[in-house]
């Protein structure tokens, strides 16, 4: 803490009220301790459940940095999809019986995985020498009567109007759409499964129960390629 | 305001922890899940150099990066099942076919 | 519209027909008419025509020294050039050469046709091959173009003594001509650069040929790295003189000639008798401007050439295939040639090459009949009884055999006669080295008459031995025309050039003598006499021609009689087995042959085993050894793709540090 100290003292800022360094610091610790728990723990359960902690914390960080529009986007798309999502892959993936030791996260003890690790460790100390050592002005801030929201949204279309200065995104608004619509496309062709020719569904309607023969619910196979 | 320099620090730990997921985890799905903790930490900082600037760029550019996560991690999702069809099992150190 | 401007192709007609025989042997043929012989003999039958037609533009004075292709160009240095001497000496070899490869080629048609022989196009193109390249090589202008198709006939002798090589014999003998040739033509080489670097030009002839300009160095008195110029002159003719020893067969490099004759016949009357061989001395004549400066080595050349002859001489005596003693008869007669050259008689050894060149490839042509009729059984022992059955052959043989051995008025006789002539007169005149190579010469006389009588009496005279002898096989037109044209040739030959007669009484007979002292300059015989008196000190002493011709036409008549007292009559003994132990010396050609392979197996194969190791262990070990440098550590690297992907993206992390480090610590910002 003292370098943070010592880097207040340098620079007449703005600055920052002890209430909204606590809260600052609150929410940097539940973010890190989550995400420290997302990669530490052994059930994998466990982690995706630290995640979705990890990914609130950061929307109130958001919120913090006057970015409001995107907490809310990171609420409905990480915590609201994402997590979601990885929870179906969790629950297709583990059959259930056997609690997966295979699939269980390295112990803490002393391993060749943590050797590993010590890259991350080592990435951790010059990116942080590096920003520690570098002068950064005083943030700026947004104006207090414009709308960042709208903003934001002048700023996709390049349309002018916004109160808050920023480039223009169209293109790469068209883009991330047809990126989304390959990704839709991509995902049902990855999960597809074709067995003695015809296509079936990536879920087991039996719910997983191992059954090796011809599917009952004929219905499923739907559209026969032949 | 809380200096900008605090805010690059926790995104870079939270990314250096995601780094660490990725290097150390054995399980496929971890293994994402580490990869979307390093967009976060991404994202963090993004949002910060645009509070820094007064600009609102960096939010924008914020809000793309989490649709790209979005649609990675259905990819990725296929692409664990396929692997999982193929080789019995998530653990990437059992899919090392593609070795010399 | 002379000569001149066609005679590029007296060599080139018998290009095209190599490349008609070669193409059309290999890609239809059905197509090729006799195997190739038509176009060959219809285009040697062109060149001979043109080198007629030189011969008569030459007769009316009208000489080219020209060149014709500058293959390389030198930028302030001296050029490397093909062209065109045509003088009288290079005139009269083309029409030599030409008859004598026409004659083959029609022989060849009843040797090779008519006995059902297979491989014809390669023959053929062989042939061809051959004598494009003799031909060349005679209308050469300068020493390197020479030099270029010296080995180009080597070549082609290869590929015709090989002919059969599906045997082991003519393949080995093949592999000995030519290496024997190769080891003489390295030295000829080393003094071809020589000649090039020390004079700048090589041409013969011409204000700046090499023999002038070593001439006008020798009166300078200038000196060559180190040497006088009269030495310098003498090593370079020495160093050229290898190249001549290998290819006209002298000692010590005679040991290929016997062995050629595995060959086809038409082969060795063609290649071995009268023109390759002739390759050296007629180099030797061609340059004689430059050997007449030095007469060390124009002793050398008439000891060589003497003591060949008699040892060559010797060895004949013994031999019991037909073939083989034709073979030693021509070794000990371009020791004649050599012996006449290194003796200040040019004329004479070019007549003797002439007159050679017609009788030789006469008695070959008519061992080819012979052999023939035997259906290819070429021992002596086995024949006898022929004169009956084949006159034709039998009467030109024994013209050929006359002249051989020297009985007047056959044409061996004269030009003979004149090389020991001239020995002996330059000889008296202050060289007396050439007395000891005059003795030489006279005694292998004796053995020449000798060896050559025997061989006619051996076999056509007498009761036929076998049954083959008692039936032989008939020979048609194909081999008699030739037979007779050189059969007319060996016999009146003689008069172009009969000293003794023109001594005897004043009549201008000496046209040889007359047609070789004009011609470009720097290259006539007038100029080559006042040489050898001037810088190599010949003179001749004063002495008629006639005596000695009388002698050694005794000498010849002596041997002559003794082989009749020996082998006339109807059943000849093997007289020669009474001579016990030097008769397995002279059988076994003094073990030279076994000399050879020595020099060979034991002397040059460790060597070369030495250097292999050398090459093996150190240049390939040096490559290889790069080589496994990076194959192992390609090995080892590339265990880096272990399939892992976690190890990937540590390998990713570690780079993104160290990268970030070396940037940060070079820009200062870390």
């Amino acid at each position: 803490m003292e370098i943070f100290k010592g880097l207040l003292a340098e620079r007449p800022v703005m600055a920052a009220t002890a209430y909204e360094l606590l809260a600052f610091g609150l929410f940097a610790a539940v973010t890190l301790g989550s995400s420290l728990g997302v990669v530490l723990v052994r059930e994998v359960w466990h982690a995706v459940l630290l995640l979705g902690v990890a990914l609130l914390s950061v929307a109130v960080h958001f919120v913090m940095l006057q970015a409001e529009f995107l907490a809310a986007m990171q609420v409905l798309v990480y915590v609201g999809g994402v997590l979601i999502l990885i929870s179906f892959a969790v629950m297709l993936v583990s059959r259930g019986g056997a609690p997966a030791e295979a699939l269980a996260s390295p112990s803490l003890k002393l391993g060749s995985h943590l050797v590993r690790g010590l890259g991350a460790v080592a990435l951790f100390g010059v990116l942080a020498l590096a920003v520690l050592r570098s002068a950064f002005a005083a943030p700026a801030g947004f104006p207090a009567d414009a709308s960042i929201t709208a903003s934001i949204g002048y700023a996709l279309f390049n349309l002018a109007g916004g109160g808050v200065p920023s480039e223009g995104f169209l293109a790469a608004f068209e883009i991330i759409d047809v990126v989304l619509v390959a990704a839709l496309v991509a995902a049902v062709m990855l999960a597809r499964r074709e067995v003695g020719g015809s296509v079936r569904g990536g879920l087991r309607p039996d719910g997983g129960s191992a059954t090796s023969g011809p599917d009952p619910s004929a219905d499923l196979d739907g559209r026969d390629d032949q | 305001m809380i200096p900008t320099s605090y805010y690059v620090l926790l995104a870079t730990a939270v990314f250096c922890i995601g780094v660490f997921g990725v290097l150390t985890r054995r399980n496929a799905l971890m293994f994402l899940v580490s990869v979307e903790l390093m967009l976060n930490g991404a994202n963090i900082n993004l949002v910060a150099f645009s509070q820094l600037h007064g600009n609102l760029t960096g939010q924008t550019f914020g809000l793309f990066t989490l649709a790209l996560a979005a649609a990675e991690v259905a990819v990725g999702l296929g692409i664990i099942m396929v692997l999982a069809r193929n080789f019995e099992d998530v653990d990437v150190t059992e899919a090392v076919t593609m070795r010399w | 519209m002379v000569a001149a401007d066609f005679a590029a192709a007296i060599p080139l007609l018998p290009f095209v027909s190599f490349l008609i025989a070669m193409l059309g042997g290999y890609f239809a043929p059905r197509l090729l008419p006799k195997g190739g012989a038509i176009p060959g003999i219809l285009a040697l039958g062109g060149s001979l025509l043109l080198s007629l037609w030189v011969l008569a533009d030459v007769a009316g004075g009208t000489y080219t020294n020209e060149e014709l292709y500058a293959w390389v160009v030198g930028q302030d240095t001296f050029s490397l050039h093909f062209g065109m001497l045509l003088d009288p000496l290079s005139a009269l070899m083309l029409v030599i050469v030409s008859l004598v490869a026409f004659l083959v080629f029609v022989h060849s048609l009843g040797y090779m046709n008519d006995e059902g022989e297979t491989g014809l196009p390669r023959y053929y193109a062989g042939l061809s091959l051959f004598s494009f390249s003799m031909l060349a090589f005679v209308l050469a202008d300068n020493l390197l173009m020479s030099f270029v198709f010296f080995e180009l006939v080597g070549l082609c002798s290869w590929l015709l003594i090989g002919f059969w090589f599906r045997e082991d014999a003519p393949a080995s003998a093949a592999k000995k001509a030519f290496l024997v040739t190769r080891f003489g033509d390295y030295f000829f080489l080393v003094g071809v650069v020589g000649v090039l670097v020390t004079f700048g030009t090589a041409n013969f002839a011409g204000a700046e040929a090499f023999p002038t300009l070593a001439e006008e160095a020798i009166d300078a008195g200038e000196s060559f790295a180190g040497f006088g110029a009269q030495t310098w002159v003498t090593v370079l003719g020495l160093l050229v003189l290898g190249g001549v020893i290998g290819k006209s067969a002298q000692f010590p490099l005679h040991t290929w000639l016997p062995d050629a004759m595995e060959g086809p016949t038409p082969v060795s009357a063609l290649i071995h008798a009268a023109t390759m061989v002739a390759a050296g001395v007629y180099l030797v004549a061609r340059m004689y401007g430059f050997y007449a400066l030095s007469p060390t080595a124009l002793s050398i050349i008439a000891l060589v050439g003497g003591f060949t002859a008699l040892f060559a001489a010797t060895m004949g005596l013994v031999k019991r295939e037909i073939k083989q003693v034709l073979a030693y008869s021509t070794v000990s007669q371009y020791g004649y040639i050599m012996l006449g050259l290194g003796a200040g008689g040019y004329v004479a050894g070019v007549f003797h090459l002439t007159t050679h060149a017609f009788f030789k490839a006469l008695l070959f042509l008519g061992a080819g009949s012979v052999i023939i009729a035997m259906h290819h059984n070429e021992n002596m022992w086995d024949m006898g009884g022929l004169r009956e059955k084949m006159p034709v052959t039998y009467y030109t043989f024994l013209a050929g055999s006359l002249a051989l051995a020297g009985i007047v008025p056959f044409a061996g006789f004269w030009s003979k006669d004149e090389v020991l002539y001239e020995a002996l007169v330059h000889g008296l005149g202050g060289s007396p080295i050439l007395l000891v190579a005059y003795a030489f010469g006279l005694v292998a006389v004796f053995f020449t008459g000798f060896y050559t009588f025997r061989m006619v009496l051996l076999t056509f005279h007498g009761e036929p031995r076998t049954e083959t002898a008692e039936d032989p096989h008939p020979v048609r037109w194909n081999v008699k025309f030739p037979l007779v044209v050189l059969g007319i040739l060996a016999t009146v030959a003689g008069l172009i050039n009969m000293v003794p007669v023109q001594e005897l009484t004043g009549l201008r007979v000496e046209f040889l003598h007359e047609w070789l002292a004009v011609g470009v300059e720097g290259v006539t015989a007038e100029h080559y006499g006042t040489l050898l008196h001037d810088a190599a000190g010949y003179t001749a002493a004063e002495l008629g021609s006639l005596v000695p011709a009388l002698v050694s036409l005794g000498i010849a008549l002596a041997g002559a009689g003794l082989a009749w007292m020996l082998y006339a009559g109807p059943d000849p003994q093997e007289h020669t087995a009474r001579l016990g132990a030097i008769q397995r010396l002279l059988v076994h050609n003094y073990y030279q042959d076994e000399y050879q392979v020595w020099l060979a197996t034991g002397v040059t194969l460790p060597l070369s085993r030495v250097a292999d190791k050398f090459d093996q262990g150190v240049v390939d070990g040096v490559v290889n050894g790069v080589s496994s440098a990076s194959l192992f550590s390609g090995r080892r690297v590339r265990r880096v793709q272990s399939g892992l992907v976690t190890n990937y993206a540590l390998l990713l992390t570690l780079s993104l540090v160290a990268l970030l480090l070396f940037l940060g610590l070079y820009g200062g910002w870390l």
